[in-house]
């Protein structure tokens, strides 16, 4: 579908950085397993970063685990043109992250309800969580709750993990319109919610 | 309906959990060690596995494809999430025919409403013999597509152009087989205001496995055929059903339009379905003619469009013949408005017994079906 060969160049001219880049080192495990180990140390801490937003520290392991199980069993298939790999493991943790999908969404409907962090892990990061817990972060968390699979999938690849429109649409296999139809939609929900929430919160402090 | 901006990333979205820390590649013992473990096994079973004289698959390298979503992701492909205009002046499809169109002949060109088309469409659908399928089968759908495609710029620009494909799809009738989908990359092309696209790198050819999505005894999944025949047939119904869902009620109307090209797109949809979509989307405010629009095929059509959305239809028989979307209002990076952004042809749509033999080592999978 969408030529590659402008992926993942922005932001990382040839010279500017010396380090072998993804490909080479994908194609290089293919004769060398272990040096698809490089791989992992560059992108996991992204993945798990990105996973444990979604699904809390625990699950988000296990996804990271996945992902690159399944990326390092299918790096034959790998396309050489993309220099970058995070689009495709993004799109391998997406996978791994749907198998969490009853958790991801018990989640955010906690967080919705009492407007704590129920994966924040520090006692530091819970006070800062209670803090922050507002009616907003309430709306948020239940209007992500209430999106589509695929829409909350996109939307947060985006907005998250903060790839490209075209790094999601290779990451979800799917044309860039989609992905752009689909963050358009979700964002509207998402910016509807927080309208409501905001005129309900402007309303109480009037009356105040 | 009043042109919907295209919404920005939602700062507080953005903020939500941004202070959960992913862990140092070195903390993270379960996972590493799960990969260490199989390279480990991998190299004890020898390099044999990778010989690095042969040549590999890789040669005609592909990006392993995967959904979160699968059938109902691919048949979605719609590219006119843009804010569009309803007609306005516009350059050459990209694959334009050089004949004039034909166009309907009406006393005047404001006879020729929107409402008119679509239920010539309808009355054409219900006329109309389709196979019926049997569960078990497939349908099967090829067709033509070209969509905008854009790349984000550091700088926060963008840089669009059109990349075409051509498609084959293979949909389980009742969700409760594996499907297929063969993407052939037919080349990127500028777009009239646009730069230079990426180079292509020769013509390649992806298939993936689009899982089952329905398990026996329980409904079938939305976008399979058995969903759709199961759909009311009468346009009140439908057209109930099709604004029934709660959200954002003043965009009832754009979702409805949406939807009802999501149900058309790919799909052999059943002659009482159709024009029953058909006379629903007839009720649609904001609907106008455009009554020279040309397929992805340069077949010339007289289409239906709102908010940029079009369904071509053959001026002759009323048989819907693909899509368009053009762009509403100027958008940075991609164009003024006018430009084509979306432009499909279906070519063909029927009932096949067996999905083709791909070797196995070929198809890429799709994540999102359902284990029963």
């Amino acid at each position: 579908m969408h030529k590659p060969a402008t992926l993942g160049r922005e932001g990382r001219p040839p010279d500017a950085d010396r380090r072998t880049d993804d490909a080479t080192l994908i194609a290089r495990s293919r004769a060398e397993p272990e040096a698809f180990a490089a791989i992992f140390d560059r992108h996991a801490t992204g993945i798990h970063r990105y996973a444990a937003r979604r699904l809390g520290a625990g699950p988000a392991e296990d996804v990271v685990g996945e992902t690159f199980l399944v990326a390092f069993r299918r790096r034959d298939r790998y396309d050489l043109s993309h220099r970058n790999a995070a689009p495709w493991l993004f799109g391998i943790a997406t996978n791994m992250i749907s198998r969490h999908r009853q958790a991801e969404v018990r989640l955010y409907r906690a967080l919705a309800r009492v407007g704590v962090d129920p994966a924040v892990e520090s006692p530091a990061d819970e006070v800062v969580a209670r803090v922050a817990a507002s009616g907003q972060r309430r709306a948020l968390a239940a209007a992500l709750a209430r999106l589509k699979a695929a829409d909350r999938d996109t939307l947060l690849l985006v907005d998250w993990a903060e790839l490209t429109y075209d790094q999601a649409a290779l990451a979800l296999g799917v044309p860039v319109g989609t992905v752009r139809s689909r963050l358009n939609r979700a964002r509207r929900k998402i910016r509807e919610a927080l309208d409501d929430i905001n005129s309900v919160l402007s309303e109480e402090h009037r009356n105040d | 309906m009043t042109d919907l901006p295209e919404p920005g990333p939602v700062r507080e979205l953005k903020d939500l959990r941004a202070d959960v820390a992913g862990r140092a590649p070195e903390e993270l013992h379960r996972a590493r060690g799960l990969l260490l473990a199989d390279i480990q096994a991998e190299r004890g079973a020898g390099d044999s596995s990778h010989p690095a004289f042969l040549p590999r698959r890789a040669s005609r390298p592909r990006l392993a494809m995967f959904g979160g979503v699968a059938a109902a992701v691919v048949a979605t492909a719609t590219a006119a999430a843009m804010v569009l205009l309803p007609s306005p002046p516009r350059p050459l499809p990209p694959t334009g025919g050089s004949s004039g169109p034909w166009v309907p002949q009406t006393s005047s060109s404001a006879v020729l409403t929107a409402a008119y088309v679509l239920n010539q469409a309808a009355s054409a659908a219900a006329a109309s013999s389709r196979p019926v399928p049997r569960p078990g089968q497939f349908i099967y759908v090829t067709s033509v597509t070209t969509y905008v495609s854009s790349e984000v710029l550091q700088s926060g620009k963008e840089k669009s152009w059109l990349y075409r494909t051509k498609r084959q799809i293979w949909q389980s009738v009742d969700g409760q087989r594996a499907g297929l989908l063969q993407i052939v990359d037919r080349g990127n092309v500028k777009l009239p205001w646009g730069p230079v696209p990426p180079a292509d790198s020769g013509q390649t050819v992806d298939w993936t496995s689009l899982p089952a999505n329905s398990c026996p005894g329980a409904a079938p999944a939305h976008g399979t055929y058995a969903f759709l025949a199961s759909l009311p047939t009468s346009p009140s119904s439908l057209r109930a059903w099709l604004y029934q869902h709660p959200d954002g009620q003043n965009q009832a109307d754009a979702q409805a339009w949406t939807d009802i090209g999501d149900m058309l797109r790919e799909m052999l949809v059943p002659p009482k379905l159709a024009a029953a979509l058909f006379r629903v989307a007839g009720t649609i405010p904001g609907a106008t003619v455009v009554p020279h629009a040309t397929n992805a095929v340069g077949r010339a059509g007289v289409a239906v469009s709102r908010s940029g959305m079009e369904l071509i239809f053959d001026p002759q028989t009323y048989q819907l013949i693909g899509e368009g979307g053009v762009l509403t209002k100027a958008t940075p990076g991609v164009g003024p408005a006018g430009t084509v952004i979306a432009s499909t042809a279906q070519l063909k749509e029927t009932v096949v017994d067996h999905l083709p033999k791909i070797p196995p080592s070929q198809v890429d999978k799709s994540g999102g079906g359902v284990t029963c």
